[in-house]
């Protein structure tokens, strides 16, 4: 009886790391998720020492969000951000990537209804630490609507990227 | 039917009961014959103090028992307590009963339409024609009252402590005895309003917020608002002052901004396209919005009024079309244009998504540069903060630079609380109201502010925007959707960037008062009369949530008009008569109480606020002052004072040449010469200048010589004056006094100047004989037979040649003569120079072989 229920619970034991496994981040990565490439932006640099702007751009931001995200219906409708994509790796129309930003609230210039389920991306992501975040600023923009709130939103590098065009 | 007798009994005891404690409570007073109702105030009372009461005192003794009440000085004695509560009102009014500062306290009354009708110690009266002196005293014994005052059209009566003047005041006029008899009442002047007749000014709830329901069905709190009609009553701005809206552009000649009140200059758009051209394109009507909300056209029937509707804006379009603003380098060049080309005001809607106070230095830089040239600047402080989640936000760049004098604004709401994202900061100096929160903070809130609008469909009217936190209406909805050009207004615009307008139409109105303000003047004003609404703690004035309160426009401009103001009145004051002081300027909103130098100084009649009588004491003299202690409506305390000389002109202010018109020389040349006595010689004329640098204007100028002296001749009028002064041959030390002629008649005789006998001007070196060959004899001599000499004189003598090199001396000479042997001399001309008691003497001797 004893020797059974010590079986058991070995296997409990595996059974529930194996389950944590695919659930869990290997090596800080998640797994890999799908989403959507749903708006874009080009900002200011940061020099992260003074956290004056610089005169040079970032590159082009991606705003991500994830297949069946409860943000869909936000009114940012993103989960994540990255700067690490190629130079636009969708061939995402010239229209819809301008402007560099949004000019009524600071934040990233996000694609009409018809192109938020358009630019579809596999990736396996990793949250940066506020360190490893690129810094930069968006502006100057009007102050009639709500700042976009940057803070809530993580930045994050991906890995084995997968798009669908 | 016993029982029906027993209720209707008790029915009518009811009614009876009821309606005479209606009857009891119910207070009136009698307008001849017509019963105008009285209504008491919730949380005020009408304080009188006794006579000689001091101010001060009276104050603390209010203050002592709550630092919330206030108080509003109606005169010197009277005043207006108002208490926070019912309870609180009722709990003063026993406790001031009792106190013997003060004479009368009772509740301050309203008429039913709220005009204030305070009723104090003082009954105006008319008898009857018929009615005899006799009855009349026989009324004044027994209504207790005694007169104090009796024109041709009225008496008035003063009640004694603690009696009530109001149901005095009705007794007598129930007796049936007089033409009217009503409260000398405490009636403060409604303050003006000006109510535009602007289409949609009733939905503009941060001018004047009734507690309307305006278009989205919400209803704000009465008075949350900047009180823009009253301030409207002093001033509407003026075409003047000028207004940099940096912004996204302003339609050039829209309805309510025709470009006659605008300033559209070549090279004021730092956008993409005409460089010269700073109008709004696409749906970019933000710049229109701000301009709207600070200079709309006001009285015209349609769309909005702006802030200073008569002040102008200068369009400085910073957005590209696509909605970005330009890089920060153009923005510096932006705020370097407003400044160059002459804008007093530089209004700021815009910012970037960082807290950092040095963000971009080259606008930080822009940004000194307009204050170093004494311009007002404004930045809206960003909408970063959501409340409702405990999110306080952050002061956004450039709002945030660490820059005194810049004004960062903030957002109010409807109910003068703090808009939900407007950021809660140690960085924020005032707020002005705006929206109250974005549809995905709190549900059903959008925004609510009105403006203007992009003439036709374009802006956001109809509404073009879908997506982020804005999103309420339906895209293609129209407001307004009726009203003349109603395609040219809005009533969706928010944020702090409405809020940050507002404060700089209100800095315009400033301006408009008073254009040598400073923009650190127009910075202490707007914080120092915003109102600490919201129940939020202010410490030493100023919140994080508020800073210095949500801005009153009446307030900074009434302080503003107070600081201007001024005393006129005379430069003098005599005893001979009486001298009126008034305050400069409208004295609209201000109560005025006026006081003087005591010592020097005695008020005339009674003190009538505007103007202020007084006469100087007899013999009085020196300089003395009136003051004007102005309080306004809101509050602020301003003093006045004004300086001047009583009585006749001090010494000081004159000015004294003398100039002995036989040698040439000056004797003295001074002001006052209390320590140094001027040296005269005997016998001798001088030519005296008397210049007189005082507030009096002296025409003519006398002297109080002494014996034996006279005036020659003397010319002169208006405070300049030359005098031929004969001096005898007795010269005395003493005091030599003048008198004038000024406005306050034949003066006082004054202290000259104190002056003394020169002894150098009666002696002479005599050398017998001259020329000489082998001897000759030196003698000092005296002018005058009184001119007295040592006993024994003691003095010295050197002989100098034509080379000024020394050919004899003789030192300590006793007597008056001495020889000098100048055989072997050459031929020529020496000089003798001789000193005597201090004073050297001179002669030329000649030398013969």
């Amino acid at each position: 009886m004893k020797t059974a229920i010590l079986k058991i619970s070995v296997f409990l034991l595996l059974f529930s790391l194996m389950g944590a496994g695919c659930e869990k981040e290997e090596n800080g990565y998640s797994n890999l998720v799908e989403g959507y490439i749903v708006g874009t932006f080009i900002c200011d640099q940061i020099e992260k020492k003074s956290g004056e702007a610089t005169s040079n751009k970032t590159q082009r931001g991606y705003c991500i969000l994830l297949k069946n995200s409860e943000n869909k219906t936000s009114p940012y409708p993103m989960d994540f951000y990255t700067f690490d994509f190629s130079d636009n790796p969708f061939v995402i129309p010239d229209e819809a990537l301008s402007p560099n930003f949004n000019g009524n609230n600071c934040g990233p210039n996000f694609f009409p209804d018809n192109l938020r389920n358009v630019y579809e991306v596999k990736f396996k992501y990793q949250i940066l630490n506020e360190f490893d975040e690129s810094q930069f600023v968006c502006g100057s923009c009007t102050a009639m609507e709500l700042v976009f709130p940057w803070d809530d939103y993580s930045q994050i590098k991906l890995k084995d990227i997968t798009i669908n065009n | 039917m016993k029982k029906l007798y027993i209720a209707l009994i008790i029915i009518g005891l009811t009614f009876f009961i009821s309606m005479s404690m209606t009857g009891k409570n119910e207070k009136f007073y009698y307008a001849f014959n017509e019963k105008v109702s009285l209504v008491p105030k919730t949380d005020a009372l009408l304080v009188k103090y006794a006579e000689g009461t001091e101010k001060i005192e009276a104050e603390k003794l209010i203050k002592g028992l709550s630092e919330d009440f206030k108080i509003k000085w109606h005169d010197s004695l009277t005043a207006e307590v108002i208490a926070t509560s019912r309870k609180e009102k009722e709990e003063l009014l026993l406790k001031l009963k009792q106190n013997s500062l003060v004479n009368i306290c009772q509740s301050f009354y309203t008429l039913e339409n709220g005009l204030d009708m305070g009723v104090t110690d003082e009954i105006l009266i008319r008898f009857l024609p018929e009615v005899s002196d006799v009855r009349k005293q026989e009324l004044q014994r027994e209504f207790n009252t005694k007169v104090v005052k009796t024109t041709k059209i009225y008496q008035k009566l003063e009640v004694r402590k603690g009696e009530d003047a109001l149901e005095i005041a009705n007794k007598y006029y129930e007796s049936g005895l007089v033409e009217f008899a009503t409260p000398n009442f405490l009636s403060y002047p409604e303050l003006h309003q000006v109510i535009p007749n602007d289409t949609y000014f009733n939905m503009q709830i941060t001018c004047h917020n009734t507690g309307q329901t305006f278009n989205d069905g919400h209803a704000g709190t009465n008075d949350a608002d900047i009180d823009a009609p009253e301030a409207w009553e002093l001033t509407t701005g003026s075409s003047n002052i000028v207004i940099a809206v940096l912004d996204q552009g302003v339609t050039s000649n829209h309805p309510d901004l025709p470009n006659t009140r605008q300033v559209r200059l070549n090279g004021s758009n730092f956008g993409d396209g005409d460089a010269n051209n700073p109008s709004p394109t696409g749906n970019a009507n933000h710049g229109n919005a701000c301009a709207g909300v600070i200079a709309a056209t006001m009285n015209n029937n349609q769309g909005i009024a702006g802030i200073a509707p008569n002040c102008r804006i200068m369009p400085v379009r910073i957005f590209n079309t696509n909605g970005t603003g330009v890089s920060p380098d153009l923005m510096a060049d932006a705020i370097e244009f407003a400044v160059n080309n002459g804008a007093d005001i530089l209004s700021n809607s815009w910012g970037y998504s960082s807290s950092n106070q040095n963000l971009h230095p080259v606008i930080v830089t822009a940004i000194n540069y307009a204050l170093t040239n004494n311009r007002v600047v404004l930045f809206s402080a960003g909408n970063t903060a959501d409340h409702a989640a405990s999110n306080n936000g952050y002061v956004a760049f450039p709002a945030n630079v660490n820059v005194a004098g810049v004004v960062t604004v903030g957002a109010s709401d409807r109910n003068d609380e703090q808009a939900n994202y407007s950021p809660t900061s140690s960085l924020i100096d005032v707020v002005a109201p705006s929206h109250r929160a974005y549809p995905c903070q709190i549900t059903g809130e959008t925004f609510e502010m009105w403006t203007i609008d992009i003439p036709g469909d374009a802006g956001y009217n109809s509404w073009h925007e879908s997506g982020g936190c804005v999103n309420p209406p339906p895209i293609g909805e129209q407001l307004p959707n009726n009203g003349t050009n109603f395609q040219s207004y809005t009533g969706r615009f928010g944020g702090t960037s409405h809020s940050c307008p507002v404060v700089a139409g209100v800095a315009a109105l400033l301006l408009s008062a008073d254009p040598s303000l400073s923009y650190m003047d127009v910075f202490n004003i707007l914080t120092n009369t915003a109102e600490d609404v919201g129940g939020y703690t202010y410490t030493n004035g100023r919140c994080n949530e508020m800073g210095h309160g949500r801005v009153n426009a009446h307030c900074a401009v009434l302080n503003t008009m107070a600081e201007l103001s001024s005393i006129s009145g005379p430069s003098v004051v005599c005893s001979s008569g009486n001298s009126t002081f008034s305050l400069t300027g409208s004295t609209a909103g201000l109560t005025i109480d006026w006081d003087c130098d005591p010592s020097v100084l005695t008020q005339v009649g009674d003190d009538d606020g505007s103007s202020y009588v007084v006469t100087a004491n007899m013999w009085a003299t020196g300089e003395s002052w009136v003051r004007a202690n102005i309080i306004t409506d809101c509050g602020d305390a301003i003093t006045k004072q004004v300086t001047f000389q009583v009585g006749e002109p001090v010494k000081d202010d004159f000015h004294f040449v003398m100039l002995n018109i036989s040698t040439g020389e000056y004797v003295s040349n001074f002001t006052n010469n209390d320590g140094n006595p001027t040296e005269l010689c005997p016998n001798t004329i001088y030519e005296l200048w008397t210049d007189y640098y005082g507030p009096f204007t002296i025409q003519n100028l006398g002297w109080n010589l002494p014996s034996g002296w006279e005036i020659q001749a003397q010319y002169g009028s208006n405070n300049r004056f030359t005098t031929y002064l004969a001096v005898n041959d007795e010269v005395h030390t003493g005091l030599f006094l003048t008198v004038q002629t000024q406005e306050c008649g034949w003066g006082n005789m004054l202290p000259g100047f104190y002056f003394t006998e020169d002894y150098s001007c009666g002696y002479f070196l005599s050398l017998a004989p001259n020329p000489s060959t082998s001897e000759t004899t030196v003698s000092i001599e005296s002018t005058s037979e009184e001119q007295s000499f040592d006993e024994v004189p003691e003095w010295d003598l050197e002989v100098y040649d034509q080379g000024q090199q020394l050919k004899a001396r003789k030192m300590k000479i006793g007597g008056k003569h001495t020889t000098l042997n100048t055989s072997g001399w050459k031929e020529g001309v020496y000089i003798v120079r001789a000193n005597y008691n201090g004073e050297v003497l001179t002669e030329k001797l000649v030398v013969k072989e």
